[in-house]
């Protein structure tokens, strides 16, 4: 069997590879073509193909010169910020809690898996009832027992809504990476924490030179997974606030800027998506390269 | 498995046979339905057949874009006034003069110039789909009740005539009846209107004088937008070849047109009792459109500012309510001096209600001649036969662009749409050649994040800012082009 796959490889990959070029690569050629032109989606202004409607790189210098795409990248930064630290440590307590249970595990799992499989524009709208209702209302409101401020019409507010966002990502993918930090601390030897005790360390020195050393690895993935899934978010930036209150973020400013002029500037959406791919491309790649250096030392 | 996908993926690139002699894009989602009666009934009457597909809201142009460059193209597909520069531009946009059916031609050649659909003043690419409007929709029942009035119609002509200062006085003493302030009486056009004493059962749920949909910005970005914006600008034209700094005009006329925001959203109507204006008043689970849609149905308010598609909606609430609404006039306070656009007066505005084709009916082009002949005869048949007006009239319950007053429909916002053309009081709809998205993402934005929100005056200072930054939205937005 080995064999077989060895000897055929290159006649059983020509489907995938098909469909690669197909549907990524052309398409991605073409659009990174398609941004140096005065692309207007359903024609090139000024001429019949393509290579009369260049501009060199006047869309990107319109990017740059952008205010609005500007303020949408350091919102998604902030915002990529606050939600790597916040799914980090709910998703790590989640796991350290589900660890120690001894009853029940699967069921803990299960309920702090749940909210993955939910779409995201389907439980924006749903938040979007609980941030602006029974936050802003029934729980945290002027008229109820325990007043807070801070959490009262979070999406009417670039700041709060950087926390509302964060905590509507939170709720959705800290099951996942609870899966993950489970398994590391699953892998983490028991005796070292028995050794541990019995030299007289303190929880908090077993946390600090046992677990967190020895997750480095599921932390890891963690981190990347929850960096670029902050930075592409679209889904609940839309459904949430639809970027109002300037809280535009990337993929959402993409999506949007077609909209924003007639004839539609296709030529600088696409500019704006290369510069993103660029951007999620650079922390794909670090990923890549620390996982590898990790590897090796193990 | 993957040989099998690929060889799909390639076998749908391929040629594929036709089943059909039109394809229609429809580019209004409330007809999607009726227009699959109206391709049976095309099917009976002629034997030919009719591709219908619909894709309402924004990513109705993205899929036009990709479906018309495909090998199974549209023949026949609706656009509006602004569109129609990206598809004559692509070539996709056929002209009255290349139209081969000469019946067809003869009704293109019938629109109004005003309504025609033209680039750059050249050109007539398109049959309207109907005719929409809006302005101050009024509970006729409600005012006859509040005022002890036994017919509606004085009362509407003088409200008509009447001014910005008297429509004021209106809502002051319409919100003291709601807030229990007994008989006090307002004047319009010199004549004196009172507030009864008490509250019938008619009366009693009102909570407001105006339904406010405070957390959609494209109800006062876009129509209230329009209102500054039509001192300055006559039609569509107008917007597109004046210079960008032409703009600077808008600065006076703005900062009016939020005054009077201001002084509006102090009556607004809530579910239970007046929303202020505040967080709650841009929560869109307080304020969004189906909320003050249902306050005006419910006869939670007397007004909404609004246009005359909301009667289904009201109609699915309370048929009662609905069949009981008006169009009226929204009043402005614009001085003669704001307005630069020759033979309008402020007093005309006042009178005025405007009007614009949503949508068009265009050829495409780049189809053969063959499909296009197919294409001309549907367009023909739906708009001149008289199946097909039946359908327009009573189906989609559209305005026809050529309406007049032997035309009556079931709504009476329709009936009072045809009523402002008849008589000529009809202002234009130039908003709609403003940068795409000023309305809702500058004006409209700004009103909603900084001033909506914000319970207390707005200062001179602030309104003028906004203006400011209007206006310099608008031309960076010209520029765009």
């Amino acid at each position: 069997m080995e064999n077989y796959y060895k000897r055929w490889f290159r006649i059983l990959v020509i489907p995938a590879v098909i469909l690669f070029v197909l549907v990524i690569l052309a398409p991605f050629v073409m659009g990174v073509t398609y941004s140096f032109t005065a692309w207007r989606g359903s024609y090139f202004k000024g001429s019949e193909h393509w290579w009369g409607a260049l501009v060199g790189i006047g869309n990107y210098l319109k990017v740059f010169r952008s205010q609005k795409f500007l303020s949408a990248l350091v919102y998604t930064l902030k915002f990529t910020l606050v939600a790597v630290i916040m799914k980090n440590i709910v998703s790590l307590g989640l796991a350290m809690m589900v660890k120690k249970v001894e009853r029940g595990k699967g069921f803990f799992r299960t309920v702090y898996f749940f909210p993955n499989l939910l779409g995201g524009l389907a439980m924006g709208f749903v938040w979007s009832f609980i941030f602006q209702n029974i936050f802003s209302l029934i729980l945290f409101g002027e008229e109820s027992a325990l007043h807070i401020p801070f959490l009262c019409d979070m999406l009417q507010d670039s700041n709060k809504a950087v926390f509302a966002m964060a905590i509507m990502a939170t709720w959705q993918s800290a099951g996942y990476m609870l899966l993950i930090y489970l398994n590391g601390l699953n892998n983490i030897p028991e005796d070292l924490y028995e050794a541990a005790s019995i030299d007289g360390a303190s929880p908090w020195q077993r946390f600090r030179h046992i677990t967190m050393p020895m997750l480095m690895p599921a932390f890891t993935i963690v981190f990347f997974l929850t960096l670029s899934g902050s930075f592409k978010m679209l889904d609940e930036n839309l459904a949430l606030t639809s970027g109002n209150f300037g809280t535009r973020m990337l993929s959402l400013q993409i999506l949007l800027s077609t909209r924003e002029t007639t004839p539609a500037n296709y030529g600088m959406a696409q500019a704006q998506a290369v510069i993103f791919f660029i951007l999620i491309a650079v922390i794909s790649i670090a990923q890549v390269i620390v996982t590898k250096r990790k590897e090796i030392e193990a | 498995m993957g040989v099998l996908l690929t060889a799909a993926v390639l076998a749908g690139c391929g040629k594929s046979e036709r089943d059909y002699d039109v394809y229609f894009f429809n580019g209004k989602s409330e007809i999607a339905e009726n227009l699959q009666d109206v391709a049976e009934r095309y099917e009976e009457e002629t034997g030919k057949r009719v591709k219908v597909f619909t894709v309402g809201t924004a990513e109705g142009t993205e899929t036009l874009r990709s479906e018309i460059k495909s090998k199974d193209y549209p023949t026949v597909f609706a656009t509006n006034a602004i569109g129609i520069e990206e598809w004559k531009s692509a070539g996709y946009a056929l002209d009255a003069s290349e139209i081969q059916n000469e019946e067809l031609r003869k009704l293109y050649e019938s629109i109004p110039e005003a309504l025609q659909l033209q680039f750059e003043r050249q050109g007539n690419y398109g049959i309207p789909y109907n005719i929409e409007g809006y302005g101050l929709i009024a509970n006729k029942r409600m005012l006859q009740e509040i005022l002890s009035l036994d017919g509606i119609e004085d009362f509407k002509n003088d409200y008509k005539a009447a001014s910005y200062e008297e429509f004021q006085g209106m809502l002051e003493a319409l919100d003291g009846y709601i807030k229990n302030d007994a008989g006090s009486s307002f004047s319009l056009n010199g004549n004196t209107y009172t507030v009864r004493s008490d509250k019938t059962p008619l009366t009693e749920n009102l909570t407001g004088v105006i339904a406010i949909a405070g957390a959609e910005k494209w109800t006062y970005g876009n129509h209230f937008g329009n209102y500054p914006v039509s001192t300055v600008y006559g039609t569509v034209y107008d917007v597109r070849e004046e210079e960008a700094s032409y703009a600077d005009n808008l600065k006076t006329p703005l900062v009016k047109s939020l005054k009077e925001l201001d002084y509006l959203t102090r009556f607004a109507a809530g579910a239970e009792g007046p929303v202020e204006r505040g967080p709650q008043f841009i929560n869109s689970t307080v304020t969004g459109y189906d909320q003050a849609v249902q306050m005006l149905a419910e006869e939670k308010a007397v007004f909404i500012k609004n246009g005359n598609w909301i009667y289904p909606n009201v109609a699915k609430i309370s048929q009662e309510t609905a069949e009981n609404l008006m169009m009226l006039p929204m009043k402005t306070n614009f001085s003669d001096e704001d307005i630069l656009v020759e033979g309008l007066t402020a007093e005309k505005m006042n009178r005025s209600i405007p009007e614009f084709v949503s949508q068009y009916y265009v050829i495409n082009a780049k189809a053969t001649e063959e499909e296009r002949r197919e294409a001309e005869d549907f367009v023909l048949w739906l708009n001149t036969s008289e199946a097909g007006r039946n359908f327009i009239i009573n189906d989609f319950a559209f305005v026809p662009f050529n309406a007049d007053g032997s035309v009556v429909l079931d709504n009476p916002l329709s009936n009072d749409l045809i009523k402002y053309k008849e008589e000529d009081n009809l202002l234009a709809n130039p908003f709609d050649a403003a940068p795409a998205s000023w309305g809702t993402e500058s004006y409209g934005k700004y009103i909603m994040e900084e001033l909506f929100i914000n319970p207390e005056d707005w200062s001179e200072e602030e309104l003028s800012e906004i203006a400011d930054k209007c206006i310099a939205d608008w031309k960076s937005g010209m520029e765009e082009w």
